[in-house]
């Protein structure tokens, strides 16, 4: 009865089912068959009010949602064109680096492609990028960025795993570096190959462009400073940031409407993080039920007899969060595996803080991944291209990104390289 | 008609508790600065003052989390495992869409059940949260939110069975 029960909810998560829903089904399963009442559910989804750190998710959200609206997007882009234009291939790394900036303060939710690939794209064939290639960076750049502050996914998985926060973002950083370097080099690669137009560097158009940008460059700055310096908490920092960004956008630029543009940015904002949120909830629930009826461990067990090796559990690591990538989004992948890996990974002896820098990469990378990769689907719809055509254009992104996250699995001292020179 | 008006409501929520988390949370930043960096001892007091602040605003992620699941489940936008939508026939789309609502309404009605028998059980033996307020009043989000999603989801489920209804006659 109880098997049937479970055979049939997986189907319907398979089908769809929404997420919490079917988090929230299993614990019940679970609490079910241990006798436990289900009044724990309900206790475990109130710990959402209990957690400071959790406030830096809407805060943060909100600030995102208000930077994609208005002109912020059109000045970052000519300042950072005005800077990397006369590199080969600038105007790609010039799109890389804006696009990590958004997707790193917005996460991996397609706000990055919906807001700046209407933008980008076309500003990269008509200089004569070819299409597949502009088409390829564009998608991959949906997810490239989750590992610079302030990230949401970042801040969900030190919550879920207990690891500092802070120390997860210093960790970041060079990992983060390497994945937007090496695209960066491809796109100089095929700037110089294809010899395209290099507009001289102009000090006129820098600064003119600079100051236009002016009120919003500082803030991928600040946040990074605030949080590096240990000087604010990232919910202090997101607190700060929120209210900068508001005062910028309605008073400085004169943008946004209080009364009638906020409130609806306010609503998306909000539904953003409601349909995330909810989710911790409910794996908050399922998570207490796994660890009651000791399920890490019984897996631990199972995998200590098939996996002998760090290696062999890294690779097999990679594999899985790939296909868990492909197939949820990044917040779900984390609440839900998570707390089944942190305990498997230290039995291999691996930092809990190296093991959310993989699982970020994994995750991001997951987005590109063919046949139902989440990047896919939104650069589809969003440049009314078909999927076959996104799965060849991404391909050489997608093969270097899994170069990068060879040398960020198996090379842990770059990620921890950093945090092991913090001192608080 | 009632899904729109009630559209409504959670939005103005939405803005009013937004605007409170993002007013209080900078305030406290702000004191706290203050206190610590420039060591003004009226920021001190000012912040003993708002003690209350700081649960309230947590509380506050709890109901916005709630209010906004609620909306996104009304557009039919929560997070799931995509596979199906795209490769599955049009004829089989509706009858999938009507399975998945059913056990949405089924799940989230037990939780609202096992919410409100949580909230009787800290209306009798709970202490209380900020302002000397009863803390269950806070976590009266919890069956208000799930009262309001699977009425959505009862919602969804008619109208898929509707739809499906209608279709057999034709």
């Amino acid at each position: 009865m109880i098997l049937a029960l479970i055979i049939l909810l997986i189907l319907l998560v398979l089908l769809g089912l929404p997420l919490f829903v079917g988090l929230i089904a299993a614990s019940m399963l679970g609490l079910y068959v241990n006798r436990v009442e289900f009044s724990a559910i309900p206790i475990e989804i109130f710990r959402l009010a209990n957690a400071p750190v959790l406030l830096a998710i809407p805060l943060f959200t909100f600030a995102g949602y208000l930077l994609s609206e208005g002109g912020t997007a059109t000045r970052l882009i000519r300042f950072s064109k005005s800077v990397f234009g006369w590199v080969p291939g600038g105007l790609g790394v010039m799109a890389l680096a804006s696009c990590a900036f958004f997707t790193a303060i917005t996460g991996a939710t397609g706000v990055t492609i919906i807001a700046l690939g209407g933008l980008l794209l076309p500003a990269l064939i008509s200089e004569q990028y070819d299409e597949d290639f502009s088409l390829g960076l564009m998608t991959t750049s949906g997810s490239l960025g989750l590992h610079f502050p302030p990230s949401l996914p970042i801040i969900l998985y030190g919550f879920v795993s207990g690891v500092s926060i802070e120390r997860l973002f210093v960790a970041g950083l060079l990992p983060g570096s390497l994945m937007v370097g090496i695209l960066c080099l491809y796109s100089i690669y095929k700037g110089k190959k294809w010899g395209l137009a290099r507009p001289r560097f102009s000090a006129i158009e820098f600064y003119s462009a600079l100051k236009g940008a002016i009120w919003e460059i500082p803030i991928p700055i600040i946040i990074i400073a605030l949080i590096y310096s240990g000087l604010s908490t990232a919910t202090e920092t997101a607190a700060l940031t929120v209210a900068y960004v508001l005062i910028i956008k309605v008073f400085v630029f004169r943008e946004l409407n209080i009364t009638q543009d906020l409130p609806m940015i306010m609503k998306e904002s909000v539904k953003m993080v409601g349909g995330v949120m909810i989710i911790l909830g409910a794996a908050l629930g399922f998570t207490n039920y796994l660890v009651d009826a000791f399920i890490p461990m019984k897996i631990l067990k199972m995998m200590e007899g098939i996996i002998g090796s760090k290696i062999g559990f890294l690779l097999t690591l990679n594999v899985f969060l790939i296909l868990v990538g492909c197939m949820m989004d990044i917040f779900s992948a984390i609440l839900v595996v998570v707390p089944l890996i942190v305990p498997l990974a230290s039995r291999f002896g691996i930092d809990p803080i190296h093991l959310g820098v993989i699982f970020i990469a994994n995750l991001g990378i997951g987005y590109n991944t063919p046949p139902v990769g989440l990047n896919l689907f939104i650069a589809s719809s969003r440049f009314d291209r078909p999927m076959v055509r996104l799965y060849r254009a991404t391909l050489p992104f997608l093969l270097l990104l899994l170069l990068t996250l060879l040398f960020i699995t198996y090379w842990p001292a770059l990620s921890l390289f950093l945090p092991s020179l913090l001192t608080h | 008609m009632i899904d729109t008006a009630l559209a409504r409501l959670e939005g103005w929520l939405i803005v009013l508790f937004l605007w409170l988390m993002v007013i209080f949370a900078f305030m406290q930043v702000l004191l706290r600065g203050l206190y610590t960096h420039g060591h003004f001892q009226w920021a001190n007091s000012l912040m003993g003052l708002m003690d209350w602040s700081e649960p309230m605003v947590r509380l506050l992620v709890l109901w916005l989390t709630f209010l906004g699941a609620s909306l996104i489940t009304g557009e039919n936008k929560h997070i799931k495992i995509d596979l199906f939508s795209t490769f599955l026939p049009q004829k089989w789309q509706i009858v999938r869409e009507l399975v998945l609502s059913l056990a949405c309404v089924i799940v989230t009605s037990i939780m609202l059940r096992v919410s409100i028998s949580y909230i009787q059980l800290e209306m009798e033996f709970g202490g209380n949260t900020f302002l000397g307020l009863p803390s269950w009043i806070g976590q009266l989000i919890l069956p208000i939110g799930f009262a309001l999603i699977s009425f959505r989801f009862l919602l969804r489920t008619i109208e898929n069975g509707l739809q499906i209804a209608r279709g057999r006659e034709v």
